[in-house]
């Protein structure tokens, strides 16, 4: 894991955020809706395990 | 430990740093300390019957002992006390550092309260077996010895009347012994009962933070205090009306003593220094007699017990000075009124030697056939 | 770790607040993410570290009793979590979720103490008996 992660998100995030302008511009608000949540999906998915396993970590380490 | 100079490097907002340097030079002292303290195992307290079944020291061997024998068996018998109290500093030094390291895990200022609970409650814990056990053999001592005032000197009185002794049986019937016993009871009854509820009161202030409970701990040992100021006030009262002991009083050595006596044990010093001087010139009369055997298995019980108090007082004073320079004011704030409870349990052990000293000396010396009138 | 790498960890948190002020104005979800995800790496980065801290911690706690050695570390980590938990919470102006997170870590703390506690009132109950 590393800062490429958060250029991931960010490239993610700004991707998503022109192609929301554009079709919501071209009067597609449906599209630019499930574009969204299609983008946010993948981040989730990428940031999932990585949290999990932060959260690990630290019950190992805390003793928790 | 390498890693944790540069880890200070590393989250080193501000405050920190400086503690966690100062944990460093801590810890190295303590790694050093601890293993050696850890290995010893306190030795049972003797029994103060025990001494007086079988006194270590008679007056013939005290006659012939020289200066270098006799701090030679002082300090056998000091030496064994100081183990545990020093494992117990280790103990709440590594207590200590532990939590500031922890607190600076800790992300921000507002969960320092509910850490610092933990904090107060372990060195609570820590001290609480070893202040206990002296609370309790500083209260068993004293109800002998209170015991002894109270049950012993009437009979032994009766028997020098019966024997033609009656100068001495004056004394100890007169109000010297009156006013000895009185004090005896008040210190017994209520003021060691005080000093347990100080002691609780304390740490249940500590560990709740509540301010108006703090300040009903700091009034309760205010009272008590008093109360001992007062016993001893009018004990010394009465030492003065009964001035046939204190003759040679203006002495370099006494000075001395008496500094460090009303400078290390908490109100009755100044009382104890005054009648160190009654003492001393009783010892003088009585030296080489059965007297002093006597005087010197007292001493014999009292040392050990009294060099307990004094360093549990000092280690929990220490361990206080410690938590406040980490920072941990409220722990500090607990080991320190521990100290204060456990000096308050100094002040009634040396009120009680003194007691018992002159009682025993003034009978002893105005027993031997007039010697001094 | 060194003292140089306080510059990357500087530089990582920069970088991320960059990029979420970036993001906000477009979508404020992305912007919330990517601080997430900062965060994220930073902890994961530092852990190790402080792991060498904690190992070093536990050599020294043979002269405590283990069961407040293991109280106060775990006081630390829920802190740690909580403390996360809530400022993620306060990013995104949900204060109210972020009080109850810290709530549940205060608990959570003193759950964790509750047999610490009851020795206290053992010791009491000795004390004034």
């Amino acid at each position: 894991m590393d800062i490429d992660l958060v250029f991931k998100i960010a490239a993610i995030g700004i991707i998503v955020a022109v192609l929301n302008q554009l079709l919501i511009r071209s009067g597609r608000e449906d599209q630019a809706m499930m574009t969204t949540l299609a983008g946010l999906i993948v981040v989730l998915s990428m940031m999932v395990k990585e949290i999990s396993d932060l959260f690990i970590t630290i019950k190992a380490l805390f003793n928790l | 430990m390498e890693p944790t100079t540069s880890m200070s490097k590393q989250h080193s907002p501000r405050v920190r740093a400086r503690r966690l340097l100062a944990l460093l030079a801590l810890a190295a002292v303590l790694t050093a300390v601890c293993p050696a303290f850890c290995a010893e195992e306190p030795d049972t307290p003797p029994e103060i019957q025990q001494f007086l079944e079988e006194p270590g020291l008679s007056a013939e061997e005290f006659s012939s002992l020289s200066l270098p024998e006799m701090l030679a068996m002082i300090w056998e018998s000091v030496s064994g006390e100081l183990m545990a109290p020093v494992k117990l500093l280790g103990q709440i030094g590594a207590l200590l550092l532990l939590a500031a390291a922890a607190l600076t895990f800790a992300p921000s200022d507002r969960w320092r309260q509910s850490m610092e609970l933990l904090v107060v409650a372990g060195c609570f814990l820590l001290s609480a077996d070893s202040t206990l056990t002296l609370v309790q053999q500083v209260s068993a001592a004293i109800s002998d010895w209170r015991l002894y005032l109270t049950g012993f000197l009437p009979i032994f009185a009766g028997v020098m009347v019966s024997c033609g002794q009656s100068a001495g049986a004056l004394v100890c019937t007169g109000l010297f012994f009156s006013m000895a016993s009185f004090s005896a009871q008040v210190i017994c009854g209520v003021a060691m009962p005080l000093v347990k509820v100080y002691l609780a009161l304390n740490s249940a202030a500590g560990i709740s933070g509540v301010s108006p409970l703090q300040e009903a701990t700091q009034g309760l040992i205010r009272c008590v205090r008093s109360l001992l100021r007062g016993v001893s006030v009018g004990f010394a009262t009465v030492l003065s009306l009964q001035s046939t002991l204190a003759a040679q009083s203006d002495n370099l050595a006494m000075r001395a003593g008496g500094a460090v006596l009303s400078g290390s044990i908490p109100v009755v010093g100044a009382a104890a220094q005054d009648a160190m001087a009654s003492v001393l010139a009783g010892l003088r009369v009585v030296k080489g007699s059965l007297g002093f055997a006597a005087i010197a298995v007292l001493a014999g019980a009292f040392l050990p017990l009294f060099v307990r108090c004094l360093v549990m007082r000092l280690v929990l004073a220490a361990g206080g000075l410690l938590a406040k320079a980490l920072g941990l004011t409220r722990s500090g704030a607990v080991l320190e009124g521990a100290s204060e409870g456990v000096g308050l349990c100094l002040s009634f052990l040396v009120f009680f030697f003194m007691l018992v000293v002159l009682s025993t000396a003034l009978m002893i010396a105005t027993g031997t056939g007039g010697f001094l009138g | 770790m060194s003292a140089a790498q306080i510059g990357a960890v500087a530089g990582v948190a920069i970088v991320t607040v960059i990029l979420a002020v970036l993001l906000r104005p477009y979508s404020p979800v992305y912007a919330l993410l990517a601080s997430l995800a900062g965060t994220v790496v930073l902890l994961a980065w530092m852990l190790p570290y402080a792991a060498q801290t904690l190992q070093w911690l536990e050599n020294v706690s043979p002269y405590l009793r283990q069961e407040e050695f293991l109280c106060l570390v775990r006081a630390a980590g829920i802190a740690l979590i909580a403390q996360t938990a809530q400022d993620l919470c306060k990013d995104a102006g949900m204060t109210a979720m972020g009080a109850k997170v810290e709530l549940a870590g205060r608990c959570m703390i003193l759950l964790s103490a509750l047999p610490m506690l009851r020795q206290v009132v053992d010791v009491w109950s000795r004390l004034l008996r």
